[in-house]
């Protein structure tokens, strides 16, 4: 079970890298389109906006040892205010989290590891908030899911 | 010896269950929020003359399904006035036979009377439909008009 969190959050990963996300971001005076980095988890590293950002931090299993956990995922996108305006951190939203709001998403998630099963998403939830000068926009939702690939 | 727990396969969710006669999920989808499905049948039991039970007697064998589904407009043609006809749709009279297929299995597969239909409304959520079918389980199709 101890690798489930981080296989979820690798085949999440995967989705959203293929998408090849970008936002325009004017720094100095001077706009260009950013390449997005999605980052996993817990980490220390230094995350530099705007990003993403993919937790899978807890779950619970059921029915009793079976080793099927309901997982939360959140996926977290921020923008820096100064650098990017609403309507553009709004259509990064979209191009981020586009790839997990498919009616297979399940099984694309599955597709992504194999040895991970995804049976099932539910209770998909959004929230937007502005955090100190940074937009901040993430959806969560959670994966029924196992440790192994289910034919 | 112990054994890691890696998962095991179950059936998630309602699956993919579809009508395709009576009311025709091409045509006028929805969503099925839930499935409810029971064989069932009269019993009698037959007695000693010391009260104990030596027989039980099946006979009236019914398979039941309830649907509840939110009905929905088709996804190439997504406007609210299309949700309202599939509303309507999802409300043809007692009676009439509905064809289901069920994706993940095969028990609930088959034609069934439309025994009752009710639309619930509330001023904070979709509108849904609770449908309650039967047919014969036991190789009479009740469904065929008798002529």
């Amino acid at each position: 079970m101890q690798s489930l969190p981080q296989k979820l959050e690798a085949a999440c990963k995967s989705l959203i890298d293929a998408a090849g996300v970008s936002v325009p971001v004017t720094r100095d005076g001077e706009t260009s389109e950013t390449a997005v980095t999605v980052f996993t988890g817990l980490s220390q590293e230094e995350k530099a906006l705007p990003s993403v950002t993919i937790a899978v931090l807890s779950g619970q299993e059921f029915p009793q040892d079976s080793g099927n956990f309901s997982m939360n995922v959140a996926v977290e996108v921020r923008s820096n205010a100064d650098e990017t305006d609403l309507v553009a951190h709004r259509q990064f939203c979209e191009d981020a989290l586009e790839p997990v709001m498919q009616d297979d998403t399940a099984d694309q998630l599955s597709q992504q590891n194999e040895d991970l099963g995804v049976m099932g998403i539910s209770n998909r939830q959004s929230r937007e908030r502005v955090e100190d000068r940074t937009w901040v926009t993430d959806l969560s939702f959670d994966a029924y899911c196992c440790g192994q690939a289910l034919a | 010896m112990a054994a890691t727990l890696k998962g095991r396969g179950v059936v998630w969710s309602v699956g993919s269950i579809t009508m395709t006669a009576g009311i025709v999920s091409a045509s006028n989808a929805d969503f099925v929020q839930s499935a409810r499905s029971s064989r069932t049948s009269e019993k009698a039991e037959i007695k000693d003359d010391a009260g104990t039970i030596r027989a039980q007697v099946f006979h009236g064998f019914k398979k039941t399904l309830s649907l509840t589904v939110i009905p929905c407009s088709l996804s190439g043609t997504n406007t609210v006035a299309n949700a309202q006809s599939s509303m309507d749709a999802h409300m043809p009279a007692v009676g009439t036979t509905i064809t289901v297929v069920d994706g993940a299995g095969t028990i609930i597969d088959g034609n069934y009377n439309l025994i009752s239909s009710t639309q619930n409304r509330s001023v904070d959520g979709p509108a849904t439909l609770d449908l309650e079918l039967e047919n014969g389980d036991e190789g009479v199709d009740l469904t065929a008009a008798v002529t």
